[in-house]
């Protein structure tokens, strides 16, 4: 967002000193009185707006190439490797015989993949989302807070591949399990941010709240929501990949549906080149989910340190 | 009604003395024998404040100085209904603090501006018609801001912003919904000096617009002559009231003020009260 106006926004920044009248090249305290500083350069609406497209391409080119180049060379060393070693498939597929697994089928791993997604996605919106909600009550009320804390941590120690199976004959082979496997190890990262982030409000604008007679809603939606986003989406790196795991341990353990099961046939054929399609099936999705996120966060937390360009 | 401040005495030949107890209902603030104490990490029970009177009459500026830690900040706090007294009671308007922070009654300025950083300059004035419950008027925004001399900075973010515009932004803020009584907590403590200067003269300025009781906390013995009608001497821990300082300078006040003998003179008084009370 300073990107808009790097300008004027560096020459207001609150350096020290920058107040203070002094060397010729700092614009002085007097002309920031009467609020006319020296605007040096100010874009238009349409070459704002443009400007900024065109900024973000740049940024992702320049983001971009490194790790591009980095798997362009790692998969010419994999291909080399498998063809000069003459290794079988069976083994390890080549790059090209992956990419002939998903070219052969591809609305089946396009398929899997979306059921896949809709379960993690699902899992987190209930996991997550839940843990927020929990968070916000725990947020208020320290004894709260003690009394479930213990539970909490339950859910996080106990490992989720024992409690699957279980989870399995609870709920059946439908998508509930998914569901339930995804929120479940999604649900303690976003409950721990939340409750902090909740509660890291700045002193001085709370009490500004508060002598306003603000209500405790108002105070949430004005105050504790918009502060917590950053810890919230610390929660969602954390959560959005786990969730994704979540739901392919649920899947590989019912064998009905979604990556997970494609693992288990492409396992049982040894059709190692389909299975390291299903590998690179679900980190296209990771990918893609964290980059979404980033944007997502990017936009929404432009006003705080951690996405600031320094 | 403020006319009787105008050519007020500047001999030096006034007393440091208590004025005269308004009664509660009439007073914008009255603090009646409040004694606070809080303890320590390590469970020692320290005695912040100690039968403070007090009172803030209304369209008043009063001053409390007195040294670090001797319980200003708690006092304020204590007169904003934010902490309980152990002892005593405050009152505002006439009522429970409670009561008048229902009404909205209050401004509150603090060392940190307290500003949201999500919120653009406008929309952080725009926070004080919301919590009062109404709609914020952009034509009523942007005058505001223009009192306070912020106008240019409308869309931009506190970030952007230098230390004394955020401070600027956080008075125009606690104006907003124009409260009767203004409480700031040395608000221009945190300034480097330029702008510490400024600011005073500024708030000077916004305060003659509507003339809000004010309550103003700080420990700069110029600053709160310069600004005040009366000067309230705090003691070192626990704070006691040891003096109490009418200023006596015509109003409005500028810069030129302080180059005055009667100014140098008030300034004296409150510092010899201030060596007194062990500061």
């Amino acid at each position: 967002m300073t990107a808009r106006r790097p300008d004027v926004a560096d020459m207001l920044d609150d350096a020290p000193g920058a107040a203070v009248p002094g060397p010729d090249d700092s614009p002085d305290a007097a002309d920031q009185a009467d609020g006319t500083v020296e605007v040096i350069r100010q874009p238009e609406q349409g070459q704002r707006r443009r400007g900024r497209a065109v900024a973000w391409l740049r940024a992702g080119a320049r983001a971009g190439w490194p790790p591009l180049l980095v798997a362009v060379l790692a998969l010419a060393v994999w291909e080399a490797w498998i063809r000069i070693r003459e290794v079988p498939d069976y083994l390890a597929p080549s790059p090209t015989a992956v990419a002939d697994a998903l070219a052969a089928d591809p609305t089946r791993f396009l398929g899997a993949g979306a059921v896949s997604l809709q379960h993690a996605m699902g899992g987190l919106v209930l996991g997550a989302g839940g843990a927020f909600a929990l968070g916000a009550v725990m947020a208020h009320s320290h004894r709260l807070e003690r009394a479930l804390y213990p539970f909490a941590l339950m859910v996080k120690v106990t490992p989720i591949v024992a409690i699957a199976p279980l989870l399995i004959i609870w709920f059946g082979f439908g998508d509930a399990p998914k569901y339930v496997v995804a929120g479940l190890i999604t649900f303690f990262p976003m409950l721990v941010n939340a409750v902090t982030g909740l509660r890291t409000v700045d002193a001085a604008a709370h009490d500004f709240f508060r002598a306003m007679d603000a209500s405790r809603w108002q105070v949430f939606l004005r105050l504790r929501l918009p502060a917590s986003l950053p810890y919230v989406f610390a929660a969602l790196r954390i959560s959005v990949p786990l969730a994704l795991i979540g739901a392919v341990v649920a899947e590989w353990m019912s064998a009905d549906s979604g990556v997970g099961q494609l693992i288990v046939i492409a396992h049982g054929d040894f059709d190692t080149p389909a299975l390291f399609g299903a590998v690179v099936v679900l980190a296209a999705i990771g990918i893609a989910l964290t980059g979404g996120l980033a944007l997502v966060e990017r936009r929404l937390l432009f006003w705080h340190e951690s996405v600031r360009e320094w | 009604m403020h006319t009787s401040r105008e050519g007020g005495r500047t001999d030096g030949r006034m007393t440091t003395s208590t004025i005269p107890q308004v009664p509660s209902t009439t007073a914008a603030v009255a603090v009646e024998g409040v004694s606070h104490e809080y303890e320590t990490h390590d469970g020692v029970l320290l005695r912040a404040l100690d039968g403070i009177d007090l009172s803030v009459r209304d369209g008043e500026f009063v001053s409390i100085v007195g040294p670090s830690g001797c319980g200003k900040t708690t006092l304020l706090r204590i007169v904003a209904g934010l902490i309980e007294p152990a002892t005593g009671r405050a009152r505002v308007l006439g009522g429970e603090p409670e009561a008048a922070r229902a009404e909205r009654a209050f401004g509150l300025v603090a060392q940190e501006p307290g500003l949201l950083p999500w919120r653009t300059v406008a929309g952080n004035v725009a926070l004080s018609f919301e919590l009062a419950g109404r709609r914020a008027d952009p034509a009523e925004v942007s005058t505001l801001l223009g009192h306070a001399g912020i106008e240019r900075f409308a869309d931009y973010f506190p970030r952007e912003l230098s230390g004394g515009m955020r401070q600027r932004v956080a008075l125009a803020r606690a104006l907003a919904h124009g409260p009767r009584v203004l409480l700031m907590d040395e608000p221009f403590g945190a300034l480097d000096e330029f702008s510490r200067e400024e600011l005073r003269l500024e708030l000077l300025r916004l305060w003659e617009r509507e003339r809000p009781s004010v309550l103003f906390v700080t420990h700069a013995i110029r600053e709160a002559v310069l600004l005040s009608d009366r000067v309230v001497v705090l003691s070192r821990r626990p704070g006691r009231v040891v003096a109490d300082v009418p200023i006596d300078l015509r109003r409005p006040r500028d810069a030129g003020v302080e180059d005055t003998p009667a100014f140098l003179d008030h300034v004296a008084r409150v510092r010899d009260a201030l060596r007194e009370a062990g500061g």
